[in-house]
């Protein structure tokens, strides 16, 4: 089976600060693998490069065997961090846009997701509130069938009523050839989801393993395991 | 691709730009009537002042207008590309070529719009004052003794090369605004400084470029003028037209790779 995200040798400086240490990673396809670590610890930092949105310092990250360019960005879903969805626009303006855009995005699917989350389709993204606008992006980034769907922080901004819904729709969209990477600290939330977990500290993983593989081995919650690991 | 991306380019810029490309006939269409209404008042002088004071605020919308517009195109290219939006429109499965190709397009379309905007702004302002067909007389007077002195092929290559150095300097100018943001992000601080310190040194370099092609372009010039100097004119225009032309290779070739190898977003 061929690897949907491959990383090799992966550096990232940011000036004089390292941010990715030789980060190696393999995900195969049809996985929904959970992206941990402590603040700085270089998950958004990987996520970015999976995306192409960043330039590796030394090392590569290949998408399906494709390095991070057009060809990957028609297979790939990302979820920023931040909101970057154009404020003048509406929901129903964004839709349309995407499905110009993309062939692989579900356009009642997305309707259908916003009228379940009561966001209004006609009103600018600018007069929503954050949690609003993040709820839009996250809707638009699952309505695609992509192979790889890389979600940073996709539950950190909404109420706690929308974070069960949000995770229902990311296993609801999980196909057996789709990826999905989410990056989070609300592991709890997470947990029930996750196939795999990759533990990241100072730019480089640490730990690489099925979920339940650690439940098994250490005799408690990832959660709990976490908390262990990176005890301050 | 770059059609869809030109379309939702075109939309972006056009919502801050064509209010402006109407505001700015519909002022001068005011101010035009107000000019032509009179009020005797017993203060001659105030009769002057507010005569002066409406072209004043005329001829300020009109530039406060040019500028707006151009400070908006250029707002569009730093937060579309490395704003917040860069978040959307860098995940979009386009080339950098395209991405870059739309965004000029659309800051073209919308500065021409812009132009004929303070065109007929200054045709509504000046109607029935005499100003235009004075100005229609100068140029028939001047096409008049070119056609006279020129031989009807050199007058119609220095008209094509005119045409042409008109969009390429607009084209050139934008560019090398969009190659001093790039070059801006380069920086880990101060960017914004960055950029305009990056556009002081693109504006010294390629004046510094032009006079050296200039002295070369010149030297030639004089070898032609004694044996053809309507050939002298058509090179000298031709030699401006095809450094234009390089300036704006260089820079969107510049901004191209700036966005798909050296993208860094914050």
């Amino acid at each position: 089976m061929e690897p949907i995200l491959e990383c090799s040798g992966l550096y990232k400086n940011y000036g004089l600060r390292r941010a990715l240490n030789g980060v190696e990673l393999t995900l195969y396809p049809g996985r929904i693998v959970g992206l941990l670590g402590p603040n700085g610890s270089g998950k958004t930092t990987l996520i970015k490069l999976a995306a192409g949105l960043l330039q590796p310092t030394a090392g590569e990250v290949l998408i399906a065997g494709t390095m991070p360019g057009v060809q990957t960005k028609a297979m790939v879903s990302y979820l920023p961090d931040r909101t970057g969805l154009p404020g003048w626009m509406c929901a129903r303006e964004l839709i349309a846009l995407m499905e110009e855009f993309y062939l692989d995005f579900d356009a009642a699917a997305a309707r259908e997701m916003l009228a379940r989350l009561q966001v209004p389709e006609g009103a600018k993204m600018k007069s929503l509130s954050k949690g609003t606008q993040e709820k839009v992006q996250l809707i638009l980034t699952m309505s695609r069938r992509a192979r790889l769907y890389l979600l940073d922080e996709p539950i950190g901004g909404v109420d706690p009523a929308a974070r069960d819904y949000i995770l229902d729709t990311i296993l609801s969209n999980y196909r057996r050839e789709a990826t999905v990477l989410i990056s989070t600290h609300l592991i709890a939330d997470l947990e029930r989801i996750v196939d795999q977990v990759v533990l990241m500290q100072d730019g480089r993983v640490r730990l690489c393993a099925e979920a339940a593989e650690i439940r098994a081995e250490s005799g408690r919650s990832i959660d709990a395991y976490f908390r262990e690991v990176y005890r301050c | 691709m770059l059609t869809k991306l030109l379309k939702y380019e075109l939309k972006a810029a056009g919502r801050q730009i064509l209010p402006l490309c109407v505001v700015m006939p519909a002022w001068s269409a005011i101010a035009r009537l107000l000019g032509l209404v009179h009020v005797s008042l017993p203060w001659p002088q105030v009769e002057q002042l507010l005569g002066g004071l409406l072209v004043t605020g005329c001829a300020l919308v009109l530039f406060g207008g040019s500028c707006a517009a151009v400070v908006f195109l250029v707002m569009r290219y730093y937060r579309g590309f490395y704003g917040d939006e860069g978040y959307f429109v860098h995940l979009l499965p386009a080339s950098a070529s395209e991405l870059l190709g739309a965004k000029l397009l659309a800051a073209l379309v919308w500065q021409l719009c812009t132009g004929i905007s303070m065109t007929l702004s200054l045709a509504i302002l000046s109607a029935g004052t005499g100003i235009w067909e004075g100005l229609w007389e100068v140029l028939g007077f001047v096409w008049k003794n070119a056609a006279d002195l020129l031989a009807p092929i050199s007058l119609t290559s220095l008209l094509v090369e005119l045409l042409l150095l008109i969009p390429l300097s607009a084209v050139s100018g934008l560019l090398l605004i969009y190659a001093a943001i790039s070059l801006g992000q380069r920086m880990r601080e101060n960017r914004i400084l960055g950029a305009i310190a990056a556009y002081i040194v693109l504006n010294l370099a390629v004046s510094t470029v032009a006079g050296a092609v200039n002295a070369v372009v010149g030297s030639i010039l004089f070898a032609l003028s004694d044996f053809s100097p309507e050939l002298s004119l058509i090179v000298s225009v031709g030699a401006y037209v095809l450094l234009a032309a390089a300036e704006c290779a260089g820079a969107f070739f510049f901004c191209r790779w700036s966005l798909a190898k050296k993208l860094e977003l914050a």
